[in-house]
């Protein structure tokens, strides 16, 4: 075996190893449970680079022997791995983050004795296998060389997913984002399950590489067909319109499990998708143009409703949304084999940026012991190095040169501005509605950075308890106020939370620089200097305008100056939830209710009629018991005559 | 050699005296002796049919065949040997019967059936406990 196929196939196997024997050894001894988790970590992310450092060496290996095959009697499915650029370039980001999060776990996640707050077990054994079971789940997505080795990696990550949203579950709110999430994503899965069938029925071959080569001789609706369904699972996986409304739920999940799910790879994975399948998508075109309207939708609706949101993580999950459809929209204008670069340069980035803002965000809950960005402020004078870490992410977030934010984003905007000849409209769709979500874009971030890193520490002398926090100013705040995970609040940060932060801010700012000797993963990434220069105008127009508040708004927030009404309608993810529980959940539920009628009426009704008519029946036959032994005598004699005249009659 | 008339006739007027008896009688002794013809007439039949040839009525009519050159059916007379068996069981039926039925008198002075109904649920004088409704003694009565 190759270098890069033991390092690629060591990626999927050691944080999966690391999990199932991470759980018992955790239970036993918490702490060298936290060291197994961490070195797993590291073990993972050694692999991927060692696997980059191979494949950028010219030693890339596709259809690596993984699982062995799967004979199917007509059809056989060679269950392997692959190592090309691509995979090991996103490999190497989600390792990163991967350790980063299990770094910060350690802290985050430790047992606070005597904690008013943090009463519930914190539970960490479990979480931590869940985690290392995850990035299994998304490394061997990263790396499947087969669309059935590819669904299975999707399916357990959303099932870890669930796990780790779910992770409070003394929460019931953290109960039901987690069954949210899993739904909604559930419902997109699907429509990857049938794509694999509809191409294992057309194409003969689960093979990615086959898959491809068999792309463009696809009949055309069969392959838009595909391509449709494979858009749906992406969708809901990327948390897309319309299936995005589990995302901003899911911040109920553990801050570090947002950065590593929400943020860096889950979301990342169904861009990955697109991009792994981008011939199949080139030979339908009609679903690309599909996944540039709904990128350009979900981009501009989610950073408006990022807006509006008065909670951090909320507001970085929206954020998530808009980005990770900056992504979509970068590969819906591609019209090469090779175009996904805009995009894969874009996740890498915003993998970066959005684990630090996220795993910030985390620290600053737990020194402030809320998420909500009212009880935040002055972390400028009371933690320096973290208001600037924060800064970074959210100046990257916004696209500020020379950040990696900037390059990225504008390399996407290029990309649709290049493809405008060629495309037509969808593609000025994308540019137009990507340059609108700029502005907005450096807004929230300037709004964010103004409430949290500006301005007077908030005078919290008691710690915050969430009992308490829910009845807090029902009138300033009406509805929906709610801290989305409420943490510890401790005054110093250990170690364990601020060296992560440092480590994932490095390729923050620094990503750009991968251009100047572009990798093969994001070679072909242009930008576009008049789209470069009008974006970051953009983003610094919104920016100025968030950070402005500082000195103008109450409690320095822009957002204050917007109408109530409107306000509310962006926070509230545009009453979205409302549409979905009226046109999905309610007719399910009522389904739902008719089925529960049906079983207990009637199919139950048949059980419960046996005692009925068995006590008429023994009622009836009690009346022959009359007492009077010459009457027995008579029905015994009526017998005999029965079964003569039956004896008779038969034979 | 009689004709096969006689004992069916006799078994069924036997059988109609029995059932008569047990149905319309009261008296729990005439029951018994209705039961008793009900066995007799059995035994009539048995023997009746032991006596036929083997394939029964349709080998006696068969023509050509000379009556009497028909032999029995079965050599070991199952069928007389049954009924003897039967009549064995019926005294020692009888014995058990009359002895519930002069218990029966003992207790309640009466051998008529239609006054010990209480143990039929649908019966007018129906009672859980029998026994506690009518002190009777239950000591020797003599």
């Amino acid at each position: 075996m190759s270098v890069a196929s033991t390092a690629a196939t060591s990626t999927v196997v050691l944080p999966a190893f690391v999990a199932v024997v991470g759980l018992p050894l955790a239970r036993r001894s918490p702490v060298w449970g936290r060291e197994w988790a961490v070195l797993g970590g590291v073990a993972t992310f050694a692999a991927a680079l060692v696997e980059a450092w191979a494949v950028y060496t010219g030693r890339a290996a596709g259809r690596i022997p993984f699982l062995g095959t799967l004979d199917l009697g007509s059809v056989r499915i060679g269950l392997d791995l692959r190592a090309d650029a691509l995979s090991a370039t996103v490999a190497v980001m989600v390792g990163l983050v991967a350790l980063c999060v299990q770094v910060y776990s350690t802290a985050y996640l430790a047992e606070i004795p005597d904690d008013p707050v943090e009463q519930a077990p914190t539970r960490y054994p479990a979480y931590a296998a869940t985690v290392s079971l995850f990035t299994a789940a998304m490394m061997t997505v990263v790396h499947a060389d087969d669309l059935v080795l590819l669904l299975l990696g999707w399916e357990v990550m959303g099932a870890c997913s669930y796990l780790l949203v779910g992770h409070h579950s003394e929460r019931a709110a953290a109960r039901a984002a987690a069954v949210k999430a899993f739904l909604v994503t559930r419902v997109g899965d699907l429509g990857v399950l049938l794509a694999v069938v509809l191409l294992l029925a057309a194409t003969g071959t689960t093979s990615i590489p086959g898959v491809l080569a068999a792309a463009p001789s696809l009949a055309p609706a069969t392959a838009v067909a595909a391509a449709l369904l494979l858009l749906a699972g992406v969708a809901g996986k990327s948390a897309q319109f319309p299936l995005h409304t589990w995302l901003p739920d899911a911040m109920e999940g553990p801050t570090p499990v947002s950065a590593l799910i929400h943020a860096a790879t889950m979301v990342a994975a169904g861009v990955y998708l697109v991009v792994r399948l981008l011939p199949l998508f080139l030979a339908a075109p009609a679903a690309l143009t599909v996944a540039a309207v709904i990128a350009s939708v979900t981009m501009l609706g989610a950073a408006l409703a990022a807006v509006a949101q008065d909670d951090l993580k909320r507001l970085l999950a929206w954020s998530t949304v808009s980005q990770v459809a900056y992504m979509l929209g970068g590969v819906a204008v591609a019209r090469g084999a090779d175009a996904g670069a805009p995009a894969v340069l874009h996740l890498l980035s915003h993998g970066a940026f959005k684990a630090l803002l996220f795993l910030v965000a985390g620290c600053v809950a737990h020194l402030v012991g809320s998420t909500l960005l009212r009880d935040m402020g002055g972390l400028r004078i009371t933690h320096p190095p973290l208001a600037a870490l924060l800064a970074v992410g959210l100046l990257a977030l916004a696209g500020i040169p020379p950040l990696s934010g900037f390059w990225s984003k504008e390399a996407v905007l290029s990309a649709a501005e290049a493809a405008t000849d060629t495309l037509g409209w969808p593609a000025q769709l994308v540019l137009v509605s990507g340059l609108l979500t700029t502005l907005v874009t450096g807004a929230y971030a300037g709004r964010a950075l103004a409430v949290v890193a500006l301005g007077d520490p908030p005078d919290v002398p008691e710690r915050v308890v969430p009992a308490a926090d829910q009845d807090a100013d029902p009138d300033t705040h009406p509805g929906g106020d709610e801290a989305v995970e409420v943490h510890g609040q401790g005054a110093v940060l250990p170690p364990a939370m601020t060296l992560p932060l440092w480590a994932l801010g490095v390729p923050t700012v620094l990503l750009g620089l991968v251009l100047a000797h572009p990798p093969d993963a994001v070679r072909d990434v242009h930008v576009d200097l008049l789209t470069a220069v009008a974006g970051a105008a953009l983003a610094i127009a919104g920016l100025t305008w968030g950070l402005r508040a500082a000195t103008t708004a109450p409690h320095r927030d822009a957002a204050l100056t917007l109408p109530v009404r409107l306000r509310t309608f962006l926070r509230e993810g545009y009453r979205l939830d409302e549409v979905q529980a009226a046109l999905v959940v309610r007719p399910y539920g009522a389904l739902a209710r008719l089925v529960g009628a049906g079983d207990r009426d009637v199919v139950d009704g048949y059980v419960r009629a046996v005692p009925v008519l068995s006590r008429w029946g023994s009622v009836l036959l009690a009346r022959a018991q009359s007492g009077l032994a010459t009457g027995y005598l008579a029905w015994l004699a009526v017998g005999a005559v029965v079964v003569g005249v039956v004896g008779v009659v038969i034979s | 050699m009689i004709h096969l008339a006689g004992p069916v006739i006799l078994a069924a007027v036997l059988a109609g005296a029995g059932v008569y008896g047990l149905v319309a009688r009261r008296n729990a002794v005439l029951v018994l002796v209705g039961a008793e013809l009900l066995v007799a007439a059995a035994g009539v039949l048995f023997v009746a049919a032991s006596a036929l040839p083997a394939g029964g009525l349709a080998a006696l009519e068969r023509p050509g065949v000379p009556p009497g050159s028909v032999p029995a059916a079965d050599p070991l007379l199952s069928g007389q040997v049954l009924t003897v068996f039967a009549v064995t069981i019926a005294a020692a039926e009888v014995g058990l019967a009359l002895a519930v039925v002069l218990q029966l008198f003992r207790v309640r002075r009466t051998s008529d059936l239609a006054a010990v109904r209480e143990l039929g649920e649908a019966s007018p004088t129906y009672s859980e406990d029998p026994a506690a409704g009518d002190p009777l003694p239950t000591g020797d009565p003599r």
